[in-house]
Parts: structure tokens; sequence; C-alpha cells
């Protein structure tokens, strides 16, 4: 498998998948990265992100009740793994370090 | 989507897309939706919503290596049964290859035409005819009118032989034949292709002439030859108005020219409707099912312009191009055509030879299958499934089968060449402009390879390891007793043995059927005798006193017996000439054919007379005078037939007597009873001499005769044939389907003989030990001979006798096809009951032979 580098796109999608918890599918997570980011993505994007996170073990899916819209088709949810929430993790640590190391005078402009 | 998509996904791929397509078709309506459905399941197009590759076919690919490198051991091991497969599958290949090649030119016969399905031939049955299925041609008026007067008749086209045509050209000077006289719309209708010329104009004028590309390099080697003037028969000038395509030999009928139809004047004959039929006439229809309307409005058409007693006997029809070559057997055909049941027998014998290959592969595997018990074992063992062996045993086969068709289309490329000449034709293996070849060629090696794979994989594949492998550690006869391994598939393996002697009986009475016919017809006493005599075409027009000179001439050279001049001569074309028996109503007065000859016709041909006498040259009156046959003198019923008068009024011939009745010869082919007969005397239509030759000097009268030729006619070229090889042709069909039956069957026997010897070669080797044993308990050479082929006597005798039924239906209805045929005898059957039994006796004895003299120390010894 090639790396286990959480891309940025990669991150904003396995965060949502952790934010919609139980109801985290295709357009579910499209929707909710338009409203949160105004990010307008195409579904098939949506698709591939979540197929690399399943591949490097951030993310594990499995499909749902059946319901009556879409056609009688499941939902293809998706669920962050343990391995997902540590990288989650290491990224946020390593953000607020960087934060935390910024010094004071760097932001004035 | 569902094609490549990752069916772990598809659903909720699937499922997302309707979602979306949901909530679009609220907002933003139907169509766009529809887009945007569309150009979302586009954005899938991405690998990782693919398939997965099946993991284990990478493994497959990987074994297969093995499995071809186990396989190829296997076979160089086993040299001899792999030889024995190789041949039996080449050959039979071979003769498939070969029919195939045959048959599918057979089935192109005409198919080239673009129009074909609207294409049909106008051809006539007569009520009441010698001719029972019909006439190919009909007179002159018939297409003309049809394409005027009904609707569904697009357009018409005649033809009519020109016969064979002396032409000049400057100091070139040939004789030519296959002209035909034809209608401008040809070029419409046929698609043959004009090179020059334009297709509506060429054939418009009187005396154009359209050459083949062959013909007019002939006359005009350097080009241009369109325009240009050919002299015909010394006296009319043709003018070259186009140029085409030489026609393809998959064709009901070929030409050399063609000539326009206006430059021909039939001979006034009367009624233009009823007589002179001598057009072959073909229409094009608008469409492929206004057939049965158009023959209904023909029908109509013939009310109108025949008598009413001539109309209700008429039953015009249209047959497709298409079906011409193989099933039309009508009267007066252009060109001898193929036969429908032919091509059946050909590709039924194809599949029979193919099947009895297949039959040793499947034999020889299963019954060798203990050799390769060992390997499936350690295979399983080590964790090979049931699918993976089935897929190395099927490859394997398949690869045998493989390169055998390889071997095979290398053979069929060498024996093309005979099979052309065989047959007559020009028949090319281009495998990759032959789709169907090629086709053929692979369905055939994947259907050899499964049908001769499938059952010794499965046999092998089922073997339990555990039972496989206990029998390794001793020899393998442990199981053997058990029942197990060896005894899988015994069943078939007798089946098919019972099966292959079955089609090689079938096949082996067929051929000695057909060739004991066609003895019976070379041999038949035919009332005459046609050896030895000689046909030369007289000239025309015809010189009376130039003909009786060279007569006598001829008569008097010492190598010549006898001279006659004739119109026709027996299995020719007879003369159709209606005649009326003077004194008898119309339904007593059979059809009748007649040979028109002069005063020595009888003795050249040493036809002979039952009662009266002959054409005498002293009778002046003798020029009116008829003999009939003895089948006309029964049929027409009258007491005394010598006191009676025939006449012929079409002809205006007045009533004149009847001077001698005939002995019944075979003037026809032995297919056809004999039928009635009369002779006249007209010197006008004489086209022949019929020359009787001493059979002694042949040649050297042959050169006088030459030599007297060219001091009557300088002009024309000396021409002349043998009767008995045109009279043969009456029954080179047969002939030529006798000697193809008789190779095939041969072909079909040894590779039955093949397969037994592969077996019996395996059986001997198992039982070696057990035959020494019995010969230190004191058996015979005898003894042992028959313990190996009792067994196989009995399933022979099981083939026999169910092929028995089968070849006596089969064969009875060819011989149908004879009126004069020798009867099935159990003489055939024996014989060929016999001749299977013999070879397979042959072929295992030679094992017996071998086991019964090796030493018991030898064979005792033997480890299998």
């Amino acid at each position: 498998m090639k790396g286990t580098h959480l891309g940025e796109f990669e991150e904003v999608v396995l965060l949502i998948v952790a934010v919609l918890y139980d109801n985290a599918y295709g357009v579910a997570i499209q929707e909710e990265i338009a409203k949160r980011s105004g990010r307008k993505v195409t579904i098939s994007t949506v698709h591939s992100a979540l197929h690399r996170l399943d591949k490097k073990g951030y993310a594990t899916s499995r499909y749902g009740e059946a319901t009556a819209t879409r056609g009688g088709r499941r939902k293809l949810l998706f669920t962050v793994t343990p391995a997902g929430e540590k990288v989650l993790n290491q990224s946020r640590r390593l953000r607020n370090d960087l934060w935390d190391s910024i010094p004071e005078l760097a932001f004035k402009f | 989507m569902e094609a490549i998509c990752d069916p772990q996904r598809l659903e909720g791929i699937q499922g997302d897309l309707a979602e979306l397509y949901e909530e679009r078709l609220e907002h933003k309506g139907k169509i766009r939706a529809k887009w945007a459905y569309f150009f979302d399941a586009l954005g899938f197009l991405r690998p990782f919503a693919w398939k997965k590759p099946n993991i284990s076919t990478l493994n497959h690919l990987y074994m297969f290596r093995n499995y071809l490198k186990v396989g190829l051991r296997n076979l160089n091991k086993h040299r001899g049964y792999t030889l024995i497969n190789m041949l039996g599958l080449v050959i039979s290949f071979t003769c498939c290859l070969l029919i195939g090649l045959h048959l599918q030119d057979e089935l192109s016969f005409d198919r080239y035409h673009v129009k074909k399905d609207r294409l049909f031939r106008l051809v006539n049955q007569v009520a009441g005819a010698s001719y029972e299925n019909g006439i190919a041609k009909v007179s002159e008026p018939w297409a003309p009118e049809a394409k005027a007067t009904i609707p569904e008749i697009q357009d018409a086209c005649r033809f009519v032989f020109v016969g064979q045509s002396l032409f000049t050209k400057d100091d070139q000077q040939y004789y030519e034949r296959g002209g035909l006289y034809t209608d401008a719309s040809v070029f419409n209708m046929f698609s043959w292709k004009l090179l020059e010329g334009e297709a509506e104009q060429v054939l418009t004028a009187p005396n154009s002439i359209v050459l083949t590309q062959t013909l007019a390099e002939k006359y005009f080697p350097n080009g241009n030859a369109l325009g240009e003037s050919l002299t015909i028969d010394n006296e009319q000038v043709w003018k070259v108005t186009g140029i085409v395509e030489d026609v393809p030999e998959n064709s009901h009928f070929t030409f050399n020219f063609l000539v326009s139809l206006n430059s021909y004047t039939p001979p006034d004959q009367g009624d233009k409707w009823v007589r002179w039929n001598q057009y072959y006439s073909y229409v094009l229809l608008d469409e492929e099912q206004s057939k049965a309307e158009a023959e209904s409005k023909l029908d109509q058409m013939l009310d109108k312009h025949l008598e009413a007693e001539q109309a209700a006997a008429y039953t015009p029809f249209l047959q497709p191009i298409a079906s011409i070559h193989l099933q039309s057997k009508l009267h007066r055909e252009m060109s001898t055509n193929g036969d429908l049941s032919y091509i059946y027998i050909y590709a039924i014998i194809g599949l029979f030879i193919l099947l009895i290959a297949c039959s040793n592969f499947v034999n020889l595997s299963t019954a060798r299958a203990t050799h390769r018990a060992k390997e499936v074992g350690v295979r399983k063992v080590i964790g090979a499934n049931r699918k993976s062996l089935i897929f190395q045993f099927l490859s394997e086969s398949t690869i045998v089968v493989a390169t055998a068709a390889i071997i095979a289309l290398g053979a069929t490329r060498l024996l093309l060449p005979a099979l052309n000449s065989f047959l007559n034709k020009s028949l090319q293996l281009d495998l990759f402009n032959n789709l169907y070849l090629l086709g053929g060629l692979i369905i055939m090696v994947l259907f050899t390879g499964l049908l001769a794979g499938t059952y010794p994989a499965l046999v092998l594949s089922s073997f339990r390891p555990i039972q496989v492998l206990k029998g390794s550690g001793g020899n393998l006869f442990s199981f053997f007793k058990r029942g197990g391994v060896a005894n899988r598939g015994q069943l078939l393996r007798k089946g098919l043995v019972v099966f292959q002697f079955m089609i090689a009986t079938f096949l082996i009475v067929a051929s000695l059927v057909v060739s004991g016919q066609l003895r019976y017809i070379n041999n038949k006493n035919l009332g005459f005798n046609k050896d030895q005599i000689i046909n030369i075409p007289l000239s025309f027009p015809l010189d009376q006193t130039k003909i009786s000179t060279f007569k006598a001439d001829l008569q008097n050279m010492p190598g010549v017996l006898n001279v006659s001049a004739s119109a026709n001569q027996p299995g020719g074309s007879d003369f159709g000439v209606p005649y009326q028996a003077v004194g008898l109503p119309e339904d007593q007065q059979p059809a009748m054919r007649c040979l028109v000859v002069d005063e020595n016709f009888l003795d050249t041909y040493e036809i002979k007379l039952a009662d009266g006498r002959g054409f005498s040259s002293d009778i002046a009156t003798d020029s009116n005078v008829y003999l009939i046959n003895e089948t006309a003198a029964k049929q027409l019923g009258w007491n005394k037939p010598l006191e009676e008068r025939m006449a012929m009024p079409a002809v205006e011939r007045e009533p004149a007597p009847i001077v001698g009745i005939v002995k019944d010869f075979h003037f026809h082919s032995l297919h056809e009873p004999i039928t009635p007969l009369y002779f006249f005397m007209e010197k006008t239509w004489f086209s022949q001499l019929n020359v009787k030759l001493d059979a002694n000097r042949i040649n050297e009268t042959l050169e006088t005769i030459e030599d007297r030729w060219d001091q009557y006619e300088a002009d024309l070229p000396f021409r002349y044939s043998f009767f008995d090889r045109r009279f043969g042709a009456l029954h080179a069909a047969e002939r030529r389907t006798g000697r193809m039956i008789s190779i095939l069957t041969l072909l079909a026997i040894f590779i039955t003989a093949l397969g037994l010897f592969g077996l019996t070669t395996y059986t001997a080797e198992k039982r070696t030990k057990e035959m020494g044993i019995r010969k230190v308990f004191g058996a015979s050479w005898m003894d042992i001979l028959s313990l190996f082929s009792k067994e196989v006597l009995i399933l022979v005798g099981i083939g026999v006798a169910l092929a028995t039924p089968i070849a006596w239906i089969v064969s009875s209805n060819w011989l149908k096809n004879f009126a004069y045929n020798i009867g099935l005898g159990v003489g055939f059957f024996l014989l060929a009951a016999c001749l299977a039994l013999g070879i397979a006796l042959l072929t295992v004895s030679y094992h017996a032979w071998i086991s019964a003299r090796r030493s018991p120390v030898v064979s005792i010894r033997h480890e299998v």
C-alpha cells in the first residue's frame, strides 16, 4: 500500500465522517462539505477519497438498512477506525504544536 | 457501470447517484437531473471503483507454465501415444478442412450478387412431359412480357447459348465456347463488374459483344479492346463494347463473352409462346416476399397468351438464384449442378472422422489415467483444487489439438492442389481472408479440445489423493484390484470403441455399395457399344455434298470401322420435337425423345434391331420414315407397330410409316429408366459425324482423319471428342463422390485402427505380468490371442450390429436414385462385418503375438 499520509481533502472527509457519525455516506458527506466549507465536489470525488481512506485503514464501510428512497438500494456507510482517530489526532496535534510555536510577532503585519 | 464496477461498492454508489438524482429532479427538472446523473456516473470511471482482478487467476497464469512443462514432458515420455493421437487428429482435421473448403465453396454459389435475394430464375413445369421437375428454359416472350405486365417484376433478362463460334482477329483464329446472347439489362441485375463500357449501354446495339477480361487479353494483348471488332464464323462482325471481369467460379453458370440478344434471330417455329424454349430467363422482383404473388400472376399471364389446354399443363415458377446450384434438378440446366444430399454426406463423414479421432483421444487419455494418478495425488495434497486440475488437463488437450490443427493446415495446403484437380475447382486456403474458415478452425480446435479433454479431465481430477498415494508405495496394481482408478471410464471406453466401429462399418458398407453400383454402371450392358467412337462436329452452313464425300473418304480409311452423321447422340440433348402417332388419341401418346440420325448410325453404335429394318440409303423414301424403340412400341400400344404411321406436324413432316423397332438401350444415365424413343432422318439437322475406330490403331487413324479434314475444311481446325467420355460424364458426380467416400472411409478405418492399437498397447503393457504367469502355467499363444481379442471382438460385433440397420436404410435410399441398381445384398454387410472384425483382430493380434512370444522370465520381472 502506498503511504499512509493523510491528504488535506482526505482529512476533511475523514473529519466529516466522524461528524456525521452514524449517517456518513456519499451524498451526506458531499452535502456536509458544501455546507461547512462551501466547496463543491462531485460525488465520485467523495467516493474516491473514501476509497483511499478505506485502503489506508482509516475508515471502514458497511451497508446500512435498505430504504425506500434511493431506488431501494442500501447506503454504504463509513465509520472512522481507531487508526483513523489516531491519524486525525496526530494531525491535530501537529497543528496545535505548530500554532503553539508561532512567535507572537509573526502575525503582526 | 455494473459491467466495470467493483461489486462490493456498486450498490452504495448507485444508491448515492439515485438519491442525488431524486433531489435534483425536484429542484432542477428532469433533463438536467438526467444529465447530472450521467456526468456523475462518468465520474466513477476511475481506477478505484473498478473490479479487482481475481487473485487466483494470476495464480492460474503462473501455474500454466508448470502445466505446460509437465504436459510436454508427459507427451514426450509417451511418444507412441502422442503420435497416435496426433496422427488421428491431424488426419481428421485435414479431412475436415478440405471438406469444409469444398462445402463453403458449394454453399457460396451465386451469393455474390448484390441483389441475390430478389433474383429469381423463371422456369416452367409441364404436366405430362418426360422431364418431371420442369425445364430450366422458357420461350422468348415470357420474360419481357412478365416485366411489362407484372408490377412485382422490376426487371428481366434472358440468356441464350451462342454455341461454339470461330473468332477471327487478324491472323488469330480460335474456337470459343461459353458465349451467351443476353438482354441489355444484364448488368443491372447481376453483379458482374464491368471494367470498361457503360452498364446501360454495352449490349443495346445489335452485334455488340462484351468480352471477359481473359478473352480480351487473348485477342487484344495491348489493351484498348474497346471499339475493336471481331469476325465471327467468317461472316459476322461483332464490335467490342465492354469488358467484364471474369465470372467467379462459384456461379451456376459462367460465360466467356456476352452478345446483345437482338443480334440473335430465333428460327420461326410457329407459336412463339410455346416453341423454341431456348431462353434462360431471370427476373428481378421488387422484394423477396412477392415471389408467390409474381408466380400466380405469371400463371395468369400464360392463361392469356396460351391455348387453354397448354396453359393448364404449364406451371411457371420462380427459383431463388442462390438455390439453383444445390437444389435445382431441372431439364437442361445451364451447367452441371451440385447436389445438396452430397453436401450432407460430406459434412456427416467429416464429423464422423472428427468424432473417431476424439474418441481415440478420450480412450487413450482415460486408459492411461493411472500414469498421471500419482501426479494428480501430489498436486491435490499440495493444494490444487479440482477446478485447477480440470483446467490443467483441458489446457493440455487443447494444446495437443491446436498443434494438430497447425500441422493439419500445412497438410491441407499440400493436398489442396490434388483436391482441386479432382473436383475441377480452384479452392484457396486463405486463412486470413476467409473468416468462416478461421472461425471454423478455432471452433473446431476448441470443440475438439473440450470434447476430447473434458472427460479425461473430470476423471483425472476426481481421484482421491489418499487412494492414489496409498498405492504409490508398492505397485499400481493394488488399486486396479480395488476397482479404483483404472476401471474408471471403462464403460465409456467400451462404448467409444463400439461407436468407432459402428461408424467404420457404416462407412465400409457405404463405400462398398457406392463402388459396387459404379462398377455396375460402368460394366452394365447398355444395349449399345460406347467405346472407340469419336464425335466430330460439322461446320455450318452444312454442305451436303462435302459431308458425303468426307464420309465416304473416312469410310475407306483402314482404321475406320464405320461412319455416320447425326444431329445428336445418346446421352446428349434429345430434341423434344412433338410428334403425332397417327390414329391414336392424345392421351395415349407418351412423351418421346428422339435421335436424328442417318442410315449408318445403328451400325456405328452397334444398336440392335428387334423387328423390321433400319434406315437405308438405297430407298429414297427413307428420308421420311421412323424407327421406335421397344419401350415406345409398348407404350403406344399398337398391335402391329410396323403397320402404323407417325408424323411431326411441328416441323412439317407428313405422316410416314414406322419401318423398324430398335431393341431397348440405355441412351441416358442409369438414373432413369429407358423411356420411349424414336429415330428419324433429317439431313439438314445434322451437326456431327460419329466415327467408329479400330481399337488397335486409334492414334494413327486420328492423324489421317485430321489430314483429310484439312482438305475439306481448310478454314476450320479439326476437333473431336471421344463418345465414351462424354457419356461417362453423365455419372461423373457419382464417380467423384464414390472415390471421395472410399478415401474418407479408408482414413476413418485407419484412425479407428490406430486408436484400437493404442488401446491394446496399453492393455498389453498392463497385463504383461499376468501373461507371463499364464504362460508359466501353460497357456499357448492361441489362448493369449483369444484372451486379448475376445473382448475387442465383442465390442466390434456390437458396433457392426448397430451399424447394419443404419447403413441399410441409407444405402437403399441412395440406390433408389438409380433406375438400374445392384440391389442391396447381404454380401455387402457380411463383407463389411468381416472387414471390421478382421481389422480389429489384426490390430489386436500384433500385441497378443508380442506378449505370447515374450519369455515369462522377462514379463514377470516387468514393472508397470
